[in-house]
């Protein structure tokens, strides 16, 4: 016999008097027998209080093992949650003044990645990499008036340089994309990207001459590169305004060139020849054609500064800005047509 | 190993709410194994049901002592494993009756209630199991207990180990070696 036929043959037992089962008659009257006497000795105790009534019938109602099966995981879980977030939120805040070669500073990048792969709203990623491409600059700031090994600092303003880059890029695009939903919010992240650029622009020139020599023309282009963004920005602005948006006036448009070519870095005798046909363009009333060419100076600026840095810096500036196809282009407004420039003001 | 909701509910309504009924129902739902339990343990149905009797109402003085009850079923084999030794103890002459008397009444007399039609299979069939019941009452009493209650009470080795003691990696290990030797001790009697 196998074990597995014993084991059957054992429970077959299980379905004949012969296997052990009582017989009918012990068992009812058995039965009747515990019960009378169980009915006896009730009668002779006395009642419980109230609350041993209440205490059992809880215990009773919600036995140990539903506190094992729930309570105890739910509790753990939600302990464990807390820790996991708890720590995180620490790590993050702890990290939140590093700088690049800190041991938080990915800690750092990788929170603000998350925050924006969890906004939902192509607006809100656009202000959250404004604020981003902010903290970055204020980097560059910190690391600028910091003191320390120059080559040490120097590679930290590359390396933050290069977050500049990527930020400033996808700003870049998510105005692009904005453009084409043609909604109040575009104005309003335009108008932001415009009013922070300016201040980026300024806080990255004011550093230049306190960051390490082998890392000022990198900022130098960083720079220059925001300045790009702003003018998309008011890119965007002139044409929703053309489109027909009223939120825009002609007067807040003028307000911003007039801004541009007062603060626009013109070095080179093209640059400034370029600026000074802005100006007169501006004169006559032609925003459009002014601000092209305020996008021309902006290029010009840029592949200058591009020129004077490093291989490593000039790779990090060109590698992340949308294709010509994915430019900022402005639309007819005035008298001037568009210059087809205006389409490849990004470097490459 | 904790009550069901259904014994856990059935206790607080016999001791607290002294519903006697209760207690019936619990022991509706615990006779048959218990007795079963004892009956592979001792020489006669007789005993057996005088053990089983007692068990029962053993349980009861617990409940109304107000001593908590873990679990019924494992409390209810403890008295019943406790009762048996003590059934031992007091005339150890019972042991050697112990492998002599099987249910072989009891198997005839379900021989003979057999329509003829059945009769030959139903004679082969109740041969075996008269056989398996011969057997296990000659094995060791631990072997005996640990397989009445995983293949005729149907328990799991993790509440076998609580009743007994053990750890379940242990219990299991003996309910391997229980049904080895069954299986030897049947064919010894074969030979």
């Amino acid at each position: 016999m196998t074990t597995k036929e014993l084991i059957n043959n054992l429970h077959a037992l299980q379905g004949i008097q012969s296997g052990g089962d009582p017989a009918a008659s012990w068992r009812a009257a058995t039965r009747d027998e515990l019960v009378q006497n169980a009915v006896r000795d009730l009668r002779a105790a006395p009642a419980f209080p109230a609350h041993v009534v209440v205490a059992s019938w809880i215990r009773a109602t919600f036995p140990r093992n539903l506190n094992a099966l729930v309570f105890k995981p739910v509790l753990v879980g939600v302990a464990a949650l807390g820790v996991l977030l708890g720590g995180w939120v620490t790590t993050v805040s702890a990290s939140y003044n590093s700088l690049p070669g800190d041991a938080f500073y990915g800690v750092k990048l990788a929170a603000e990645r998350a925050q924006v792969s969890l906004v939902a709203r192509e607006g809100d990623r656009a202000k959250l990499r404004v604020e981003f491409l902010g903290r970055r600059v204020d980097e560059v700031a910190k690391i600028a008036d910091s003191p320390g090994d120059t080559d040490a600092r120097a590679e930290q303003v590359s390396a933050v340089v290069r977050r500049i880059t990527e930020q400033a890029a996808s700003v870049q695009k998510n105005l692009e994309t904005l453009k084409t939903s043609k909604s109040d919010e575009t104005v309003e992240v335009a108008r932001l990207v415009d009013r922070k650029a300016g201040e980026f622009q300024h806080s990255l020139t004011s550093s230049v001459p306190n960051v390490p020599a082998a890392a000022q023309a990198e900022v130098k282009a960083a720079s220059s590169l925001v300045a790009d963004t702003s003018v998309k920005a008011v890119a965007v602005l002139m044409d929703s305004h053309a489109q027909g948006n009223v939120a825009v006036s002609t007067d807040s448009i003028k307000e911003k060139i007039e801004e541009h070519i007062a603060t626009a870095s013109a070095e080179t005798p093209a640059a400034k020849q370029t600026l000074t046909a802005a100006k007169e363009l501006l004169a006559k009333n032609d925003l459009s054609g002014a601000l092209s060419k305020i996008a021309e100076v902006s290029k010009l600026s840029l592949e200058q500064a591009q020129a004077a840095t490093s291989s490593p810096a000039s790779s990090t500036l060109t590698a992340p800005l949308p294709t010509s196809g994915e430019g900022v282009t402005l639309p007819l407004f005035g008298k001037t047509p568009l210059p087809s420039e205006m389409n490849s003001s990004t470097p490459r | 190993m904790a009550n069901s909701f259904r014994d856990t509910f059935l206790l607080f309504q016999a001791r607290i709410k002294k519903d006697p009924e209760a207690f019936g129902k619990l022991y509706d739902a615990y006779v048959n194994r218990i007795y079963r339990f004892i009956y592979f343990k001792v020489p006669s149905r007789e005993e057996a049901e005088d053990i089983g009797t007692e068990t029962f109402i053993r349980l009861w003085k617990y409940i109304q002592d107000g001593k908590p009850v873990a679990h019924v079923g494992a409390l209810l084999y403890q008295i019943a494993r406790n009762l048996v030794t003590d059934f031992y103890r007091l005339k150890p002459e019972r042991l050697t009756a112990l492998g002599e008397e099987t249910a072989i009444g009891a198997a005839d007399e379900e021989r003979r209630s057999a329509e003829p039609s059945a009769r030959d299979a139903r004679l082969d069939a109740l041969g075996e199991l008269t056989a398996i019941e011969r057997a296990l009452r000659h094995l060791k009493d631990e072997y005996r207990e640990v397989i009445i209650m995983r293949y005729l009470d149907e328990l799991s080795p993790k509440e076998i180990s609580t009743i007994i003691g053990k750890s379940p990696g242990a219990t299991r290990v003996l309910i391997h070696r229980a049904l080895e030797s069954l299986r030897s001790v049947m064919g010894e009697r074969r030979t």
